[in-house]
């Protein structure tokens, strides 16, 4: 086999604008990056600058990469990734084992890498294949079967880590993907209602009111009586159930997850950062305080301020106008790229497209509605924007798949 | 391309999901609209709060005056050197600049550092009082000094001719082991409050309001600009005007420099303490630095103990002086009357023991055994008394009560009743010879000096109770009005006049006949009454008291004086008290 058997690099297939924004994206991180590592009382370092202009180059490759590999070679070694990919989520694990020691990542020396990124472009060609080439019609029940055994594999080992925000992203995306490729509606439904029963059972009335949904959904969907009888018993076994498990476990272990749901329940930990983020998003207001002028971020009050909260220090010194600008970009490019599936040439194609996009709209909503406090702190950097050449890679590898599927 | 399958995803799920993306998008930016733009002042402050660090600035304590307006306690400007103890610590160079500087060692720099150090970034002071040309040449090359800077502070100065400590009191920084109580009270460490004396009883007078001023600092609290933020001046403290005479209270303490005791002169009036002191006292100044450990330990194991306030807090047997206790009870009882007298043979004998009497006097009226000082008629008159109407006459007199005298610490003596005995001695353990001891002002009967003051005004006045104080009036700095502080008065009324007659002239008699106990403290023309005290004690030579007060209407002074091992109060304390009174008289007349 030669070398185009495997790429095929169309360089007029690229779709100029979303790259262009893409780019702008990663030159507005530049500038939040210097802003954010520049303290005061402390001498201008530019490690982090320089280093962030070389993720972009690496980025770059990464997009290549996977813009010209053949969708023929993805669909035919799909399970041969798949599994290479299982393989590296190990690695760290025998590493932890070995050295005693909690590590997502695998340092090659120059740069690190973390397993659990390449896996989602694993489990998007993963995904894309089994929803393009099932067997099952997406109007049975059981089309979902094989998919989500797909995606549990990857999503227990990543969660055992603990990851809790790449296995969100690995859910959101097969999420998207069974949706989109069609499945019926109501078995959807039927996947989620047991989850949002749990979250019901705290609340007798909710959970009352909720049973009655499950129950009128379940009857008016389904003429089979047996397999709809079951479904109602279960989840309402799972609200049974919920709350005595819930006090069967340990007070500290409630207190966690209840600050994972609620940060401000812990205000020295996680807490502290969001309350700080929120000071520095709303102290900067209309207008921003200016380049170098947040207060939060160049006193040290914002943590991770070039990573995971970047979105913040450009919230304070570029204002609500900034955020606008920006949040604006960012919904162009996600309307651009899934409106991109409906005309792609193929299932599979599409299914890239919309597994590629959606992992990326993941990650914003997950990283900004952290720093804005709704959601959990969960230190998921924010696409082209946060520090780390590793996540850049990531995002443009998935800019990349996603021109890949555009392509003829 | 042929596993390729076309393109068969419905487009209502494509425009589904555009329509779930842009909602997203819209929940993000109306979460950004309502904390940059509805709450935008609220996190502005937030952000402002966290910047900008209260930098307290002291407020200067209070002034005290004595009563003619003298200042007693001032503050004078001072210029510290202080040090950022973690700037310095990535500097050590500067510790010998600043021993180039000061020609202080740097080891005692850092020493310095450490006993004031309150964190790493709040500055420590480590040299005091620093004298102007070093003071400018650190402000003319601040750079070359990091982690060190000059601040002026005032500090507390004390007249120079008064050492008494315990009386006025000092300042210091609030100590580790007080600081929980004074937290609640809105201190913090680091704050400089009143120790002893007037600087502690009046410290909620004296310490002012607080101001701040603003600092900028990081997420760790270190300071970063001097920018200029909004500045909240301090209240300087109250001042304070005293009912002491400067020049009275210098003149005793000297008299009493070479002696361990206590000395008070009141007005027998009002309450008003014009001197009082206890000696040997300490220099309030030598608290100001803070002491080490040798310093505190040389003045706590002196053995004349100056930081004791014998004038509060020594509880004495007061001798011939609590005499007149049983006088009074005695003749309010109808036990005696002035006519009846004893005989005193130099010796009484009770139930096979001797009680001693100073001479033989031989046949002694009431008027005589005041005067001469004789134990063995008021041993005839306890025995008839009893005890419990002895003792309700002692609290009668205010024994075994504090005078509440504006001064803390202040103890109540012993006024010994039948429970009392039978607490110390056990039940009927004890018999009628331990109130012979008890009638003389020995035994169990413990007085402070303050006690016998209020007991000589008492005595005086026919019975009217002042409280003695120190504290004649406050001007206030917010409004400037001076308010003349009220204190309580009470009489006695179940006390004949007759028998308060008797008293005195006994009293008067013991002063100015030629024969009395106490002449040595005669003053011609001041019309002195008074009455010495020696009191036995297991610790060694006896304690010499007097108390007394001139009767002319013009000069209501009252005089209290008690030395030590004074031998006899005759010997010792009379001619001291009679100095007192004479000085004061004429340093009214001046």
């Amino acid at each position: 086999m030669k070398f185009k058997d495997f790429f095929n690099l169309k360089i007029s297939e690229i779709d100029v604008p979303s790259l262009i924004l893409v780019l702008l994206l990663t030159g507005c991180g530049l500038i939040a990056i210097y802003s954010a590592t520049t303290y005061v009382g402390a001498e201008v370092n530019l490690q982090y600058f320089w280093k962030q202009v070389l993720g972009i180059v690496g980025g770059l490759i990464m997009f290549i990469l996977l813009f010209s590999i053949r969708k023929s070679f993805l669909l035919s070694y799909a399970e041969v990734l798949y599994l290479i990919g299982l393989g590296l989520i190990l690695v760290p694990f025998i590493i932890s084992i070995a050295t005693a020691s909690s590590n997502r990542w695998i340092n090659l020396g120059i740069f690190q890498v973390q397993p659990s990124e390449f896996m989602k472009f694993i489990l998007i060609i993963m995904l894309a294949k089994c929803f393009s080439e099932n067997r099952r019609s997406p109007l049975n029940p059981g089309y979902v079967l094989y998919p989500l055994g797909v995606l549990a594999i990857p999503s227990a080992l990543v969660f055992i880590q603990p990851d809790l925000g790449t296995t969100f992203v690995y859910v959101v995306i097969f999420a998207v993907m069974l949706f989109a490729s069609g499945y019926k509606l109501y078995y959807i439904f039927l996947i989620c209602a047991p989850f949002i029963t749990m979250l019901a059972a705290f609340n007798s009335w909710v959970f009352l009111a909720w049973g009655i949904i499950v129950a009128i959904i379940i009857f008016i969907n389904n003429k089979n009586i047996l397999f709809s009888a079951a479904m109602f018993i279960m989840n309402i076994l799972v609200g049974v159930l919920t709350p005595f498990f819930w006090n069967a476990i340990k007070p500290y272990q409630q207190q966690r997850i209840l600050t994972m749901l609620n940060p401000r329940l812990d205000p020295m930990g996680a807490g502290y950062q969001v309350i700080q983020s929120q000071i520095a998003i709303g102290s900067g207001g209309l207008s921003g305080k200016g380049f170098l002028q947040g207060t939060q971020s160049h006193l040290r009050f914002l943590p991770e301020q070039h990573t995971d909260f970047i979105f913040s220090v450009i919230s304070e010194e570029f204002g609500f106008f900034g955020i606008i600008v920006i949040l604006f970009i960012y919904c162009f490019l996600i309307l651009r790229w899934y409106r991109m599936a409906m005309t792609a040439k193929s299932t599979f194609s599409a299914m890239l497209i919309i597994g590629g996009t959606t992992a990326l709209l993941a990650h914003i909503f997950i990283n900004v509605g952290m720093t804005i406090g709704l959601l959990p702190v969960t230190g998921k950097p924010l696409p082209f924007i946060s520090y780390g050449g590793s996540f850049l890679m990531t995002c443009f590898g998935l800019v990349g798949l996603v021109h890949n599927g555009n392509a003829e | 391309m042929s596993q390729e399958v076309k393109n068969r995803i419905g487009a209502y799920r494509i425009i589904t999901l555009l329509v779930f993306a842009v909602v997203l998008f819209l929940i993000l930016i109306m979460r950004f609209y309502d904390l940059q733009i509805v709450n935008h002042a609220i996190y502005r402050n937030q952000a402002i709060g966290n910047m900008l660090n209260r930098v307290d600035i002291a407020a200067p304590r209070g002034l005290v005056y004595d009563r003619n307006g003298k200042k007693l306690i001032y503050n004078v400007p001072c210029y510290n050197i202080v040090v950022y103890p973690d700037i310095i610590r990535q500097n050590p160079e500067t510790w010998e600049k600043l021993e180039t500087i000061t020609g202080v060692p740097a080891a005692q720099l850092r020493r310095s550092m450490q006993r004031n150090q309150i964190g790493a970034y709040r500055p420590a002071v480590v040299l005091r009082n620093i004298d102007f040309k070093v003071n400018t040449r650190i402000n003319e090359d601040i750079q070359e000094f990091p982690g060190a800077e000059v601040v002026f502070s005032p500090i507390r100065a004390y007249a120079p001719e008064i050492k008494s400590g315990n009386i006025l009191g000092y300042t210091a920084q609030i100590r580790q082991r007080d600081i929980q109580q004074y937290r609640q009270m809105g201190y913090k460490l680091g704050d400089i409050i009143g120790y002893d004396g007037i600087e502690k009883q009046y410290e909620d007078l004296l310490k002012g309001t607080r101001g701040y001023r603003y600092k900028q600092v990081n997420a760790v609290g270190q300071p970063l600009s001097d920018q200029a933020y909004e500045q909240i001046n301090p209240v300087p403290g109250n001042a304070l005007f005293l009912t002491l005479d400067h020049r009275m209270q210098a003149y005793t303490e000297t008299l009493l420099a070479n002696h361990n005791g206590a000395a008070i002169l009141m007005n027998y009036e009002n309450g008003e303490i014009i001197a009082c002191v206890t000696s040997p006292s300490y220099d309030p100044l030598i608290f100001v630095d803070g002491l080490t450990q040798a310093e505190w330990d040389s003045i706590v194991q002196d053995k004349r103990v100056p930081l004791f306030n014998r004038v509060i807090r020594g509880q004495y047997p007061p001798g011939s002086i609590y005499k007149m206790v049983g006088a009074i009870a005695g003749l309010e009882k109808k036990i005696i009357n002035p006519t009846v007298e004893y005989e005193c043979t130099g010796v009484y004998t009770l139930g096979g023991r001797n009680y001693k009497c100073s001479h033989v006097h031989g046949m002694e009226n009431l008027n005589d055994a005041i005067a001469h000082s004789c134990n063995v008629y008021f041993y005839n008159v306890i025995l008839d008394l009893g005890i419990d109407d002895w003792s309700n006459y002692a609290r009668i007199m205010t024994f075994g009560e504090v005078t509440g005298i504006d001064l803390p610490g202040e103890l109540a003596g012993i006024n010994p009743d039948r429970d009392f005995l039978d607490r110390q001695y056990g039940r009927r353990k004890w018999w009628r010879g331990t109130w012979l001891n008890m009638v003389i002002g020995q035994g169990d009967v413990l007085v402070t000096p303050m006690q016998v003051a209020r007991y000589t005004g008492i005595l005086a006045t026919n019975g009217k109770i002042i409280t003695p104080h120190l504290l004649k009036s406050v001007q206030y700095t917010e409004d400037m009005r001076k308010e003349e502080i009220e204190y309580p008065v009470n009489h006695i009324t179940n006390i004949s006049d007759a028998t308060w007659k008797e008293i005195q002239s006994g009293m008067r008699n013991a002063v100015q006949s030629s024969w009395g106990t106490g002449r040595t403290a005669n003053v011609p023309g001041l019309d002195m009454y008074g009455k010495t005290g020696t009191a036995q004690n297991p610790h060694g030579e006896s304690h010499g008291w007097f108390m007394g007060y001139s009767a002319r209407k013009d000069f209501p002074y009252a005089v209290v004086v008690f030395i030590e091992h004074g031998s006899s109060g005759s010997e010792t304390a009379a001619p001291f008290a009679g100095q007192m009174l004479r000085t004061y008289y004429h340093m009214r007349r001046q």
